[in-house]
């Protein structure tokens, strides 16, 4: 039995292990109700790319195909039938807030994805290897994994909090960002939606505050991280840290004193004897070598001869002045 | 830290995040509020796994516990298997959802048993455990690292490698011989003396009577020889033989030439078991074992004795000897650096981040005017100025002048031609003077051009990565070892600097790399020359110290020194005229056969035809004949001044070295 079969063997066997199945069948339900909020949504092939999509990936162990999942849920939503066959109606995005349909597939795709990373932990690979290539070559083990062993009941329950935990989050940040928009004529510079705007200053209005937030949730996050690097990093770190600092200032003045030194180290070493071997015929790089010394030569001779012709008219001229 | 997977999750979200608020968001307010809530999700479970590990990383101990026969043990037996029991325990108040462990193995050694590796979730003060087996073939050292802990979220979006460094050396003992193996392989007296006493003819406490002679007074009475004494009419005495146990000296060679050779299998370690082997045996006859090592520039003694501590302290230097490194020798710094640098990378992940281990835009840059050639630009400017300096002079003092605007008018036409042609009177007046003063001062442009293309190729990718690998190392080593900043920049600009403490590190963390026996003229590197005179120094010591006629063994490479054996040869000779006797052990290598090996019936064995195509076999084959015919120089040599030279793993060294105690005690016995 080849290899690549045993390997889909084992992978089926993983997923009927009585510990992984659970996951399997959160998986299965979550892409059911994709597929009926699909069908709800009017369209057959809203509901079935998807979930087809995501029982390959869970048949195959596709890699791509979670995300590929989520792409065409998205792409099924702009275009109910795949192709732009009429120009759908626009919605007033201040009616769109958890709305009924729109919570039940965000909340199974939700489920799907971290259901289905985390069977993938279980069943196919979870940490990638970052070693050099070489290195990982020479050292090719079977992936690594989960230990199904370590799967908790209370994972599941957790699971579907997070997922409503981030369905909630997800309609206020789009609560936020629909019915707020930037004014620089105010303090702070936004303010409620109201009346009727300009359609692109909304856009722009949305990227930026979704932007700024970003930005902001990133820069502080980091920043806290980074502080608390800081405070727990060992010795080693703290020792590199501080050694890297000052070569970055120094740089510049040590690199032209290791330049001069290793100079003269070179200088002070003995000259290896010279080897002269015999040339047959003369080469194409002697050709070269006799071409370039004698251009040397030439512009050495010029400039002499230059700075000896400007030097001797100046004296002349002078005394014929 | 992140995934592949995590980086197509965020890319994938936060692209429908902005396709979602602009247009697309009022046709499907679903794909907005999809990629916000899978942001929102990604950084939560972000925040989360970074705060899980800032805050379980410096609570994770570490405990290594080497078990031999089901105890735990110091140093352990080569030739025998132990366990190695790993605890990592999470003393911290969080739990960690998944991590993988490795206890690094020591390097070139092989697991027998079990699995260093684990998958695991680390919760608070349960403690983990790795059991695994090793066995060493001979004598050495297991170097224990520590152990890596790679963690991931539970859907394997984010993870972090870091290394729980622990390290630990266990010595690796030579064998210890069996209750048979102490046993001489056959018996050639039947009269023995007790056990590790033999008589020597020389008056001493024995119980033999040696021989008679007049009375000297001060004699105790209850020597004197009655009978005797009444026969010949005056006193005589009895005199007894003197009972002394065989003193054997171990010489090992430590030297580089014998350390070559992959972990477990050098020949330093079979010569080290073979050395136990004497050692054990002769103590289990309460003969007195010493032991000297030497290198090629000094030697050590372990004087001789018959005590267990002394065996064992006498196992444990062997097992340090057999423990040491090879030195690489001059290596290019390329080719250590590929061989430290993932071991860097596997050993101090957290010191190759960017953050505290930076690599500035400038590190790359390669500056014009440390090449040899660059500096050709400096007549060259400096020429033309002076040129132009001279008729700017003619100009101004009014005397033919029109070179000048010759040379001027010339520079106008050649910019007008090349000039880039803009719109607008300001670009193109700007792109007018640049030109010109580009064309009038051809040189610095020339110069300025040779320096971007020079410098440039600093970023081309092999070069790049050479140099933010040795960076990094530099940086490193500088923090391992306390060094001044300044000791980077030595690093990247001195390749003897590197190269030697890439040795250094490689050699402190046991890694082996492939030695180059050979140098470029195509001498044999390890041939270690001067190793014969400081060891015919310590046989010469020995010999001083020695109270009786005594067993060296040499157990030394000595095949390939070649002329310079001399002063070993002038040694043994003076302790052969001292009448001691001495046994030279070599190691011989595994893939050469025994000179009897290519001989049937005294005849050579007609080697297998080689044709040209094989020039490996065919050196395999000149090298393989050399080195048996300085052996059988050696060993005719030797023989010549009364010494014996056998092969450490083709003949039984150990028996041999037992028979020939037997003789000395015999002959002893016999006089």
């Amino acid at each position: 039995m080849s290899e690549k079969k045993e390997n889909l063997r084992t992978y089926i066997e993983r997923l009927l292990d009585e510990r992984v199945r659970s996951y399997v069948v959160v998986v299965a339900a979550a892409l059911l109700v994709i597929f009926v909020s699909g069908l709800i949504g009017g369209s057959l092939y809203a509901g079935l790319v998807p979930a087809l999509i995501g029982l390959v990936g869970l048949a195959l162990r596709g890699g791509a195909m979670p995300v590929l999942c989520v792409v065409a849920v998205a792409w099924f939503q702009a275009l109910p039938f795949g192709v732009p066959l009429f120009a759908p109606p626009r919605i007033d995005p201040r009616f769109t807030h958890f709305r009924i349909q729109d919570l039940l597939l965000i909340a199974a795709t939700m489920v799907y994805l971290i259901a289905q990373y985390r069977l993938f932990a279980l069943t196919h690979r979870v940490v990638p290897d970052d070693r050099l290539v070489k290195v990982r070559r020479a050292d090719q083990g079977p992936p690594e994994l989960r230990d199904a062993d370590d799967v908790e009941e209370r994972e599941i329950p957790q699971l579907l909090v997070i997922a409503a935990a981030v369905l909630i989050a997800g309609q206020f940040l789009w609560l936020i960002l629909s019915e707020t928009v930037l004014d620089f004529r105010t303090l702070p510079p936004f303010r409620l939606r109201e009346g009727d705007f300009r359609r692109e200053w909304t856009y722009v209005s949305r990227e930026v505050l979704f932007g700024l937030g970003l930005g902001f949730v990133l820069f502080f996050g980091r920043l806290a991280f980074w502080l608390w690097k800081l405070k727990a990093m060992n010795r080693e770190e703290a020792q590199l840290t501080l050694a890297d600092t000052g070569w970055v200032e120094m740089r510049r003045e040590a690199a032209r004193l290791e330049t001069w030194r290793i100079y003269g180290k070179q200088r002070g070493l003995p000259t290896p004897p010279v080897v002269r071997k015999k040339r047959s015929k003369p080469s194409e790089p002697w050709l070269l070598a006799a071409v370039g010394r004698a251009c040397l030569t030439l512009f050495v001779a010029v400039f002499i001869a230059l700075v000896l012709v400007c030097g001797g008219s100046y004296i002349i001229f002078g005394l014929i002045r | 830290m992140l995934t592949s997977r995590g980086w197509w999750t965020i890319a994938i979200a936060v692209v429908m995040c902005l396709l979602g608020l602009t247009g697309l968001g009022d046709i499907a307010p679903a794909i907005p509020i999809l990629g916000l809530t899978i942001v929102a999700w990604f950084l939560f479970e972000l925040t989360l796994f970074a705060a899980r590990f800032r805050r379980t990383l410096p609570n994770i101990e570490v405990t290594r516990e080497v078990l031999q026969a089901g105890r735990s043990v110091a140093t352990a037996w080569a030739k025998s298997t132990c366990t190695i029991r790993v605890t990592v325990t999470n003393q911290g108040p969080w739990n960690w959802p998944l991590a993988f462990l490795w206890d690094r193995v020591p390097e070139g050694r092989k697991v027998r048993g079990g699995d260093p590796k684990l998958a695991c979730e680390l919760r608070p003060g349960e403690p983990v455990v790795i059991e695994y087996e090793l066995r060493s073939n001979s004598a050495g050292l297991f170097r224990f690292e520590g152990v890596e802990i790679r963690v991931s979220d539970l859907g394997g979006m984010f993870y972090r490698r870091v290394f729980l460094r622990a390290p630990l050396d266990i010595l690796i003992l030579p064998p210890l011989t069996d209750d048979e193996g102490k046993q001489r392989a056959d018996k050639r007296f039947n009269s023995l003396p007790p056990p590790g006493l033999h008589r020597l003819r020389r008056p001493g406490g024995g119980s033999e009577l040696l021989d008679l002679r007049d009375y000297r007074p001060g004699d105790p009475p209850k020597m004197i020889a009655w009978k005797a004494s009444a026969r010949k009419d005056k006193l005589i005495t009895k005199e007894y033989e003197s009972d002394v146990p065989v003193r054997t000296m171990l010489f090992l060679d430590q030297s580089e030439s014998v350390r070559i050779g992959p972990a477990g299998e050098t020949p330093i370690g079979m010569l080290a078991e073979t050395a136990s082997g004497i050692a054990q045996a002769a103590a289990a006859t309460r003969d007195l074992v010493g032991l000297t090592r030497f290198d090629e520039e000094a030697s050590d003694v372990l004087a001789p004795a018959r005590t267990k501590v002394h065996t064992i302290r006498l196992l444990g230097k062997l097992a340090e000897a057999a423990a040491k490194m090879p030195n690489p020798g001059p290596r290019e710094v390329e080719e250590l650096q590929d061989a430290a640098y993932p071991l860097a990378q596997e050993m101090y992940p957290e010191l190759f981040d960017s953050e505290s281990n930076s690599r500035p835009w400038g590190l790359y840059w390669l500056p014009l005017f440390e090449t040899f050639w660059a500096w050709i630009f400096l007549p060259l400017m400096f020429g033309w100025f002076l040129f132009l300096s001279w008729l700017m002079f003619q100009w101004a003092v009014g005397f033919q002048g029109r070179a000048f605007f010759e040379i001027i008018q010339f520079v106008f036409s050649i910019t007008n031609s090349i000039r880039p042609k803009l719109w607008g009177f300001w670009s193109n007046l700007t792109s007018l003077i640049v030109t010109f003063i580009a064309v009038l001062c051809w040189p610095a442009t020339l110069c300025g051009i040779v320096w971007f293309f020079n410098g440039i190729r600093g970023f081309f990718p092999g070069r790049a990565r050479r140099l933010r690998r040795r960076k990094q190392l530099a940086a490193i080593f500088v923090a391992l070892d306390r060094d001044s900043p300044g000791r980077i920049e030595r690093y990247l600009k001195d390749d003897d600097a590197l190269a030697e403490r890439i040795g250094r590190f490689l050699a402190d963390h046991h890694v082996r790399i492939p030695p180059k026996l050979y140098d470029r003229e195509g001498r044999y590197r390890y041939r270690c020359e001067s190793k014969a005179i400081v060891l015919a120094n310590a046989i010469v010591s020995a010999v001083a110290r020695a109270r009786d006629n005594e067993l060296y063994v040499i157990l030394a490479d000595l095949a390939d020194l070649g002329d310079s054996i001399a002063p070993l040869m002038k040694a043994v000779r003076a302790a052969r005229s001292r009448h001691h006797h001495v046994m030279v052990i070599v190691p011989w290598p595994v893939d050469v056969p025994p000179p009897e090996a290519a001989k049937a019936n005294g005849r050579p064995v007609a080697e297998p035809a080689w044709r040209g195509n094989q020039p490996g076999r065919f050196i395999h084959l000149a090298l393989t004949r050399g080195y048996q015919q300085r052996f059988e120089k050696l060993r005719n040599e030797l023989a010549r001044i009364g010494a014996v030279c056998v092969r450490a793993q083709v003949d039984d060294p150990i028996r041999l070295v037992l028979d020939r105690i037997d003789r000395i005690r015999g002959m002893r016995a016999r006089r």
